[in-house]
Formats: C-alpha cells, sequence, structure tokens
C-alpha cells in the first residue's frame, strides 16, 4: 500500500513531537551508546515512498533513544538495533525480529506503514478502539512495545537466560513487566500501543477470514493482547481496571493476573536483574520520558 | 491435526476402561532395590462421590500410578521444609483444578474418565505409526501427571518461570516422555497428541491463560520432533517423528507445519537448558541413573 508523504510525516511526527523516548525533556540517558554494547545503524530504503520516512527517524535518532531504554542492560555482545526496508514476504507481523546469527533487533519501516498506522487509525473517532486510546499512545507505545519484546529475546539469547515456557509469550511478559516499572504515562502508553497493535492485527485476520494458527510458536494475535492486558492489571490494577470494567479483560482471566505478574516479575528478579545495573536503571525510571502533554 | 483426527473417526473410538489397559502404568520391571519412594511426594487416591468415576479410582489405586510415581521422583529433592502432595480426585465435572501455591497437586478422575473415552478399541495405524488403547491411555496419563507435578515443583522449588506456566509445564512433561528411550518416548508422545487432537474440537477460550489444546498438541510434536532432530533417543522402526513434519515430498507425513518444525530443535534446547540450568541442580544423579535405567512402562501389542 502506497503512502502519502503526508501520512508518513504523520505517522513520525507522532513518534518524534512527542517526548523524545531516549532524551525525556532534555535529559539523556547515556551519551554514547556503544559504550554500553549498543550500536544503531538505519538503512536507506529502496521503495523512494519510505524515504521520508527513514530521513526522519534518522534525523530524529528514534532508534538511539529506544537504545537508551536498553542501556542499563549489561549486553555482554553487541546489541545492533536496525532500521531497514525489509522484503514485502516472509516477514514477522508486527514487523519487528530478533535475529540471533547477528544479534541485532530490526525494525523495519513497513512497521510504521502496515502495523502502527492502521492501528493508531483505530483510535480515531468511530474507530474500533476510539476513546481507548489515542492516535500517539499506539504509534509511540507500540513501537517501544514490539522492541522491547524483540530485546527480551536478545536478552534471553544473549544472556543464557533459562526459559521454560514459549520465548514469545516470554518477551511478550518481558516487554509488559518493563513498561509497568515506569510511571502511568508510560505505562499506559506501552500497554494501550501494544493492545491496540495486537487487536488491529486480530481484527485483520477476521476481516480476512484467515484461521487462528495454533501451530505456530507464539499465541495467536488475540491471546497476546489478553495476555499484555493481564500484566498490566496484575502489576498495577488501579490503573488498569479500566481493561476490566470495559469487558477487554475477562473478570475469569482477570482474576489471576496478579499471579501472573507475580511470576513474571519473580523470574526477571531472578534472572535479569542481576544483569542489570541498577544504578542507571534506577536514574531511567525517575526520568521523565512521556507526559500526557506530549500525546496531545 | 488431521491424521489423529482421520484416526480418531475411522477407529471405534468406544470406551476402553484403564482398567483393562496391558500393561498399566505400575506393571512394570520391578524397579531396582534402592530405589526408594519420595518422601518429600505425598500421594493420595480420593474416594470419588461420583459413582461413574469409581472404576478409574479402583484402577488407578490398583495400578498404584502415584506409588510409581513416588519412586519415579526419588531422585527429586525439594528444599528440606517443602512437600508436594500429589493426588486424584474428582474436580465437580470439570477436568481441571488450577494449582495454587503450596499445592495440592490434583489431576482429575474426569480428566482419566475423558482420555479413556477417547481411546479407540483397537490399535490405529496411522502414517506415521500405530496408536495402541494403551498408547491412547497410558500416553496422557502420564503426560497428565507429569505436567501438574511440573507445575507444583516450580512452586516448590521457586523457579523463575518465563512464559505462560501450563505450556511450561507441558514443554517440560513432552521433555522428560523423551529420556526413556524409543518406546515409552513414542507411546506416551503419540498417546498424548492422539487424545489432545481428539479433546480439541470446541472453540478454545482464547483469554484463558492455559491455551488451546491444539496449541497444546503442536507444541507435545514440536519438542519431539526437535528432540530427535538433537539427536535424542526417540525413535525406533516404524516410529519416527519426523513424519509428524508437513512435506511436499512425503504424502505419509503429517501436520506439524514447516514453518514451526523449524523452530523445533531450538525449541528442544530451550527446554533442556532450563531443565539443566533450574532443576537438575535439584536431582541425585545416581538416582536419576537408575530411574532413567528402569523400565517404567512397558507397552504391549
Amino acid at each position: 500500500m502506497k503512502h502519502t508523504g503526508s501520512t508518513l510525516a504523520l505517522v513520525v511526527n507522532a513518534i518524534c513531537l512527542c517526548a523524545p523516548v531516549g532524551q525525556a525533556h532534555g535529559q539523556q540517558l547515556v551519551s554514547d551508546l556503544n559504550a554500553y554494547n549498543i550500536q544503531v545503524d538505519y538503512y536507506a530504503p529502496r521503495d523512494p515512498s519510505l524515504q521520508p520516512l527513514y530521513q526522519r527517524l534518522k534525523n530524529r535518532k528514534v532508534l538511539e533513544e529506544l537504545g537508551q531504554f536498553l542501556a542499563p542492560l549489561k549486553w555482554p555482545k553487541t546489541l545492533r538495533l536496525l532500521a531497514k526496508q525489509c522484503p514485502d514476504s516472509g516477514v514477522p507481523r508486527p514487523e519487528v525480529f530478533y535475529n540471533p546469527t547477528e544479534y541485532s533487533v530490526t525494525v523495519c519501516y513497513q512497521l510504521f506503514t502496515k502495523s502502527l498506522e492502521p492501528a493508531a487509525n483505530t483510535t480515531q473517532v468511530g474507530g474500533a478502539n476510539a476513546g481507548f486510546a489515542i492516535p500517539r499512545e499506539v504509534l509511540v507505545g507500540g513501537l517501544v512495545g514490539t522492541v522491547l519484546h524483540e530485546a527480551a529475546r536478545a536478552a534471553f539469547d544473549m544472556l543464557q537466560v533459562p526459559v521454560l515456557g514459549s520465548d514469545e509469550d516470554a518477551a511478550d511478559q518481558f516487554a509488559g513487566l518493563v513498561a509497568l516499572q515506569f510511571g502511568n504515562d508510560v505505562a499506559e502508553t506501552v500497554i494501550k500501543g501494544t493492545y491496540v497493535l495486537w487487536s488491529q492485527y486480530e481484527y485483520e485476520l477476521r476481516q480476512n477470514d484467515v484461521p487462528y494458527n495454533f501451530a505456530s510458536a507464539s499465541g495467536v494475535a488475540q491471546q497476546r493482547a489478553y495476555n499484555i492486558l493481564c500484566i498490566a492489571y496484575g502489576g498495577r490494577p488501579a490503573t488498569f481496571k479500566q481493561f476490566v470494567d470495559k469487558g477487554l479483560l475477562p473478570a475469569s482471566r482477570a482474576g489471576d493476573c496478579a499471579n501472573e505478574y507475580r511470576q513474571a516479575a519473580n523470574a526477571f528478579d531472578q534472572t535479569i536483574k542481576p544483569r542489570v545495573d541498577s544504578a542507571m536503571m534506577h536514574k531511567l525510571l525517575t526520568m521523565t520520558w512521556i507526559t500526557p502533554d506530549d500525546l496531545k | 491435526m488431521k491424521y489423529f483426527l482421520l484416526g480418531a473417526i475411522t477407529a471405534s473410538a468406544i470406551t476402553y476402561s484403564i482398567a483393562t489397559v496391558v500393561p498399566a502404568v505400575a506393571q512394570t520391571t520391578t524397579p531396582q532395590p534402592s530405589l526408594a519412594p519420595n518422601p518429600q511426594i505425598e500421594i493420595a487416591y480420593v474416594k470419588p462421590a461420583n459413582p461413574a468415576l469409581t472404576s478409574i479410582y479402583a484402577a488407578l489405586q490398583q495400578r498404584k500410578v502415584l506409588e510409581t510415581l513416588q519412586l519415579f521422583l526419588a531422585p527429586l529433592k525439594l528444599p528440606p521444609d517443602r512437600k508436594l502432595v500429589v493426588k486424584f480426585d474428582q474436580c465437580g465435572g470439570t477436568t481441571g483444578i488450577p494449582y495454587k501455591q503450596r499445592g495440592p497437586v490434583t489431576i482429575c478422575y474426569e480428566y482419566v474418565a475423558q482420555i479413556q473415552q477417547l481411546a479407540p478399541k483397537t490399535a490405529v495405524t496411522l502414517v506415521q505409526g500405530s496408536v495402541t488403547p494403551e498408547t491412547a491411555i497410558v500416553g496422557p496419563v502420564v503426560q497428565a501427571v507429569l505436567q501438574q507435578v511440573a507445575i507444583g515443583v516450580f512452586d516448590s522449588l521457586s523457579l523463575p518461570v518465563w512464559g505462560r506456566v501450563d505450556d511450561a509445564a507441558d514443554r517440560l512433561s513432552a521433555f522428560v516422555m523423551l529420556q526413556f528411550g524409543p518406546d515409552i518416548a513414542w507411546n506416551t508422545i503419540v498417546g498424548t497428541a492422539w487424545f489432545m487432537s481428539g479433546n480439541a474440537t470446541a472453540a478454545p477460550d482464547l483469554s484463558s491463560v492455559a491455551g488451546a489444546v491444539a496449541q497444546r498438541y503442536y507444541t507435545t510434536l514440536c519438542i519431539a520432533y526437535g528432540g530427535e532432530v538433537r539427536g535424542a533417543k526417540v525413535t525406533a522402526a516404524g516410529a519416527d517423528f519426523r513424519n509428524f513434519v508437513q512435506s511436499a515430498q512425503n504424502s505419509a507425513a503429517g501436520d506439524l507445519p514447516q514453518s514451526r518444525a523449524q523452530s523445533c530443535p531450538d525449541e528442544y534446547d530451550t527446554i533442556k537448558q532450563a531443565f539443566d540450568s533450574l532443576i537438575l541442580p535439584y536431582v541425585d544423579r545416581m538416582l536419576l541413573q537408575k530411574v532413567q535405567a528402569t523400565k517404567w512402562v512397558s507397552f504391549g501389542g
């Protein structure tokens, strides 16, 4: 699907005009990501219609900003954060993936055009998610949530973390858990954005009559939507009770979400926290990253 | 799951009683004398109030299923202040009771009844191998016990569990079933898959943390196939987990899609690594060798 330059500008501006995720209102956690084993690269797209997006992401240092979130983890090898145009087929949805051979997390430009933008549109007046989230929450939150998911897979791999369950489920838990360590503004943005992304994907599958792929190593989109809501509600019930009240998270699941959150938090404490620079993490959590004004 | 469903339709899926399965779980070669019941594993067969479940209760007791489990778990060393209670019980019409912190582990008679109901009356020959009545009953009963005990062990050892607990327990139980030679591997895995494929007819509740039965089916086969690729001794003549992988070249192949199959060796590695790093430290290696050398179940023809 071709996108007009103005549409892409809206997408990138929404990300850019919100609080610089990594610069947090003028602050910066680390000045040189390479010193923390994080390397960033932007690859020019072949498709001319993606050029403006590429340029804006690069000029605005979006990957560098995402890297700030990941800096407190003591990466034993260099984690590459890449932005590039991916092939039209054979790429997972959402269009972000971890490559264990290269230790890289790739953000496809198509993530913005094929996933984030359509999902954000559902929050417009009359859309399926109108009143639940605003477009910028979906654009920013969805981006951060999906990158955190793939970063989790990178962490599990590089740190040789023992994972008893599915690493896809585990990565979803990790992303939700990390988001919940921040204040409500960041937490709500990431949780809502990720949820809407999965809801939109589920909607597309139903519209196209695509049967559920239960053979997949990851859960189906609807399951993943429920999983992120459950982690959120379990970790911060007062803030996310809205999901239960709105019927988005069934009571039959909600009842045990606190236990699910505790389970994930215990796993994080035992397997990831020892590999985190706690002073840096504390600083990261106390910085102001996203405010409601940024998302207006 | 088309091949298992085809088998379920063509075979007479008339109730096949666990009481008539020969040899049953506990009718085994006598375990070596140095294996003693794990004193930290307490067991119980709770008499059901529902008379329809009485025969199952009696058969499980007669077969000493839980006593065998105590011997099987002899190598497991829980923290000194912990015991794990494992029981068969009536569950009020449901087939599963969620595990609560500190237990007990409960396997429902209703679940065993469901297994019986879906077992074929006579052996069913599939393109991948055969499914006998024993396989179709003993396999999923073994899997259910191991899966529920795994959840209890996660809690007892306060293990870090990434992912959904039920799924983690499924993966661990599949991994364990692969560690006792081709006969046990084939029959327990295929029996479990048979039951799950027959049990996956209702629309799943996608909001449930347990996941869909169909997902459990594919994960079980995936771990088995992945183990085979990684060199686990899990196959014998006429019983090859590679035949469960979809293949354009092999029309006899089953329905584990290539898109999933390619990740299965890594998924096996993942659960093996997790077992080695999280559980093995709590296992007495000498007793483990004895357990692995014991023929726990013999699947007759």
